[in-house]
């Protein structure tokens, strides 16, 4: 008896503690909460040391220039600055700031913060990685190198002014301040907060529509909704970040009602059943993303250097294939970088078209008989799309005689290969942070990218090219250079093009005015969106 | 006793060390610079020349393997890699307490149906319900459990909706990786338990019991049982161990942010602080299952308290 008695308090208790572990925040009571998922955690919050993880950003940040979407398009608007001046010369940027706009914490937003966030970018000793959206500003390199401890291109006028001067007249400049990397930050914040910042949700303070309040790792990101946002509270309680790896999971937890916003793009066979559901099928948002897949030959070493080579691979690509195959034909192939979307776009621009007998005349012209030349892809160890898509094209090359060796790579080989850029050839891809030419072709073909990426060309035409394009201030003219240079990349195979995938996101039919971003990101802003109760 | 107890406990001490410097050596033979992989298309020579020298990766093993056991007794495993100015021993132990919630809410799944398994099926060793049972725990070991934990979620989270289909925010959400855990574990504890039962059955003071007039269920409870249990208590406080370090498969597909959760994320990220911490702590926490063991047996078996 006392030992039966024993064992089912014991068992009373065990039960207890387990009752205990509840969560703590929203767990979907609430319904005014947007659910959404992240498939890993963030490395950071702080913007400024991560190139990638944007999502909770867009949504506690502001920039001093808004990109927002409508229509589709993206249009530049006011955003912390509420206008701005443009010196003749293109050299000097006076911006006007909003005015009481205050930040999570409390503190009223000035001009002090823009220069404070500036410098704290470009300051080695916080080793950010956003640097280049800045080295264009005067004093802001000799700051990078630590030949000074403030930005001299950098004038804060007065309370609501600050004057930014470049070293050079740069056309793109006041849209890649619409960039989530140029987010603003609160001096007092980040000096408290110290290596904190970006990591301990109640030190991260940003003026956005949501701040976060909660982050417990592989398990949730909570953001309430700022009440004193500067451009009107959002009707939402809060966005709920819920980590999600598995894309099965998140599918059913879509189902299940437990997740409002759902991106298709890592599970694109899966697009079909929603488009029959009867739930769902007016809820599947589609937009074409500002990006697109291409591969990149290593320019500086045998056999990739020689032009007929890449033109015989070019030509033995059947890319409408591989976007039907690998991608359920969600996108569009594309013929240049700049694809449909971005400004600068060439719809004219015609890239070497799917043509197995070309192929094989220009190998022969390159001087290999057929099945005797050997050319390598480089990738990681994934088994995604890279992959497929690497299969797929390795059977083509093999039909016009060339073979093709997939060498698959740690991720710590691969990135040494590219830091010593060596790499022989490989699918890479861009989306663009900011909608302007320079942002993609910059990246990849700049002299400066030549060390830190595996595309080792010596052609001044395009070093030159890229340069003076950034200086030209008249826009109508710059479009016209980088248009021209894009058809040079392409005519002479320094990359190519594959096709401009397509994104696509459901949401919950009790989600209103969701609009999918003009750059086809998944990471977006969700102030705006409404959510009705059932 | 108390001597026996010390005795265990200094010996575990150079295991642990020793455990520590074979994780630190192998992963140092991993090739690449961790700060190139962490700095992936934004690395720059002479960041990541700065970098390297501020953590110290130009110094030889010795000197690092050093430095890594003086901070790892002051409680300091180092600074993520991966995720930002995050140190590691905070990561690991904001995560055990999930990973203990559901190996406690496993192993009372596993026990519960286990223990009475084994004891049902020695009882009635030979007809249906042993075989019926056997071939339960058969599944359950076999099965692999990530394929289990789909299986389960698809089937009663997605299709009949009777519980969540991951998450971590009640106790209901810890009722499928419970049992999806628990089927797995539970079907060697029977099978011990079976054999160990049907072996102790045989002795001679069980047949005495018997003579005396002493009812069936007294007979196998109060002497069969407690005799048959030793090897079972070993395999439970293994079991303890081997979850407490993580059941990565399971923690994964349910989305619990538990210990398992970190460690794969370490491999994936080539984390190495977080590996490492990670690993020293399953590591620890499998020794320190074996001294409960071992004490546990002392307790058991008063032979091995005299001795």
């Amino acid at each position: 008896m006392k030992r039966t008695l024993a064992l089912l308090l014991s068992a009373l208790m065990v039960l207890g503690a387990l009752a205990g572990c509840s969560g703590s925040g929203s767990s979907g009571k609430d319904s005014l909460w947007l659910n959404t998922v992240l498939t890993a955690d963030p490395a950071t919050l702080d913007v400024q040391k991560t190139s990638s993880d944007y999502d909770v950003p867009m949504n506690i940040y502001d920039c001093l220039v808004q990109c927002v979407t409508e229509n589709g398009e993206p249009v530049l608007k006011p955003g912390l600055a509420k206008s701005w001046d443009v010196s003749d010369d293109g050299l000097v940027y006076t911006f006007h700031l909003q005015e009481n706009v205050k930040f999570h914490n409390g503190e009223v937003f000035e001009a002090d913060d823009v220069k404070y966030t500036i410098e704290r970018m470009m300051n080695p000793a916080n080793e950010c990685v956003n640097t280049w959206f800045y080295d264009m500003i005067d004093g802001a390199l000799d700051m990078w190198e630590g030949k000074a401890d403030s930005i001299s291109g950098v004038t804060v006028i007065d309370e609501h002014t600050v004057e930014i001067r470049l070293s050079y007249a740069f056309g793109g400049f006041i849209s890649s301040l619409s960039a989530i990397p140029c987010a603003i930050y609160n001096r007092e914040a980040c000096e408290a907060a110290g290596d904190q910042f970006g990591v301990d949700p109640k030190l991260t303070v940003g003026t956005g529509p949501f701040r976060v309040t909660e982050w417990t790792l592989n398990d949730k990101i909570v953001l309430e909704t700022n009440k004193d946002y500067w451009q009107g509270a959002s009707s939402l309680a809060g966005v709920v970040y819920k980590n999600i790896p598995d894309e099965e999971t998140q599918r059913m937890e879509f189902e299940a009602g437990n997740v409002d916003i759902f991106a298709a793009s890592n599970a694109i066979s899966q697009v079909q059943y929603f488009l029959d559901s009867d739930k769902w099928s007016d809820c599947v948002h589609a937009v074409r993303e500002a990006g697109s897949y291409f591969y990149l030959p290593n320019m500086g070493e045998a056999p990739y250097n020689d032009i007929n080579v890449r033109k015989a691979i070019a030509y033995a690509i059947d890319k409408q294939s591989l976007l039907d195959n690998i991608y359920e034909g969600f996108g569009y192939v594309s013929n240049g970088m700049l694809v449909e979307g971005i400004l600068g776009y060439n719809p004219d621009l015609k890239a070497y078209p799917f043509d197995q007998e070309k192929a094989k005349e220009c190998l022969a012209a390159a001087g290999y008989a057929p099945g005797q030349l050997h050319i390598t892809f480089m990738m990681d160890m994934g088994t995604g799309t890279e992959y497929k898509m690497n299969i797929a094209i390795q059977a083509m090359l093999k039909e016009v005689g060339i073979e093709l060796e997939i060498q698959q790579v740690d991720d710590a080989t691969y990135y040494q290969n590219r830091l010593d850029g060596t790499i022989p050839m490989e699918r890479n891809c861009f989306w663009v942070d900011y909608n302007d030419p320079d942002n993609v072709l910059y990246n990849f073909f700049s002299r400066r990218a030549q060390d830190s990426n595996s595309v080792n060309i010596e052609d001044e035409y395009v070093f030159d090219t890229l340069e003076s394009a950034r200086r030209e201030t008249d826009q109508e003219k710059r479009i016209a250079m980088y248009q021209e240079l894009e058809k040079y990349l392409v005519e002479n195979v320094y990359f190519i093009p594959i096709f401009q995938p397509q994104l696509t996101v459901i949401t919950q039919p009790n989600i209103k005015n969701y609009v999918a971003a003009w750059n086809g990101w998944t990471s977006q802003c969700y102030y705006g969106i409404d959510k009705v109760a059932e | 006793m108390f001597s026996y107890i010390v005795k265990r406990v200094l010996t575990a001490i150079p295991i642990l060390l020793g455990i520590v410097l074979l994780i630190f050596l192998m992963l140092q033979v991993v090739p690449g610079n961790p700060v190139v992989v962490m700095m992936k298309e934004k690395a720059n020579p002479a960041v990541i020349a700065n970098l390297t020298e501020r953590m110290h990766l130009n110094d030889p093993w010795y000197i690092r393997f050093g430095r890594y056991v003086w901070d790892a007794m002051h409680g300091d495993f180092g600074i993520s890699y991966k995720m930002k100015n995050r140190e590691v021993s905070k990561m690991i132990m904001d995560a055990f307490p999930n990973t203990v919630k559901l190996t406690i809410a496993a192993l009372v799944v596993a026990w519960a149906i286990g223990i009475p398994a084994g004891i049902i099926s020695a009882v009635k060793r030979g007809s249906i319900l042993d075989n019926v049972v056997m071939t339960f725990s058969l599944c359950g070991i076999s099965m692999p459990t990530f394929w289990v934990a789909m299986l389960f979620q698809y089937v009663f989270a997605h299709k009949l909706g009777w519980l969540p289909v991951s998450g971590f925010s009640g106790f209901q959400y810890l009722i499928l990786p419970a049992f999806v855990l628990g089927w797995s574990y539970s079907g060697s504890i029977a099978r011990m338990t079976r054999t160990n039962l049907l072996e102790a059955m045989h002795n001679d003071y069980i047949r005495t019991a018997r003579a005396k007039g002493l009812k069936e269920s007294s007979v196998i409870s109060r002497h069969a049982l407690k005799n048959s249990m030793m090897p079972v208590v070993t395999m439970m406080a293994m079991q303890v161990a081997g979850m407490l370090s993580g059941a990565v498969m399971t923690e994964t597909i349910f989305g619990i942010p538990g210990l398992g959760r970190i460690t794969v994320d370490a491999i994936k990220n080539r984390d190495m602080p977080l590996l490492q911490g990670s690993t020293i702590f399953a590591a620890a926490l499998i020794i320190l299952g074996n001294l409960v063991a071992d004490i546990a047996y002392s307790f058991l078996d008063p032979r091995i308290r005299v001795s």
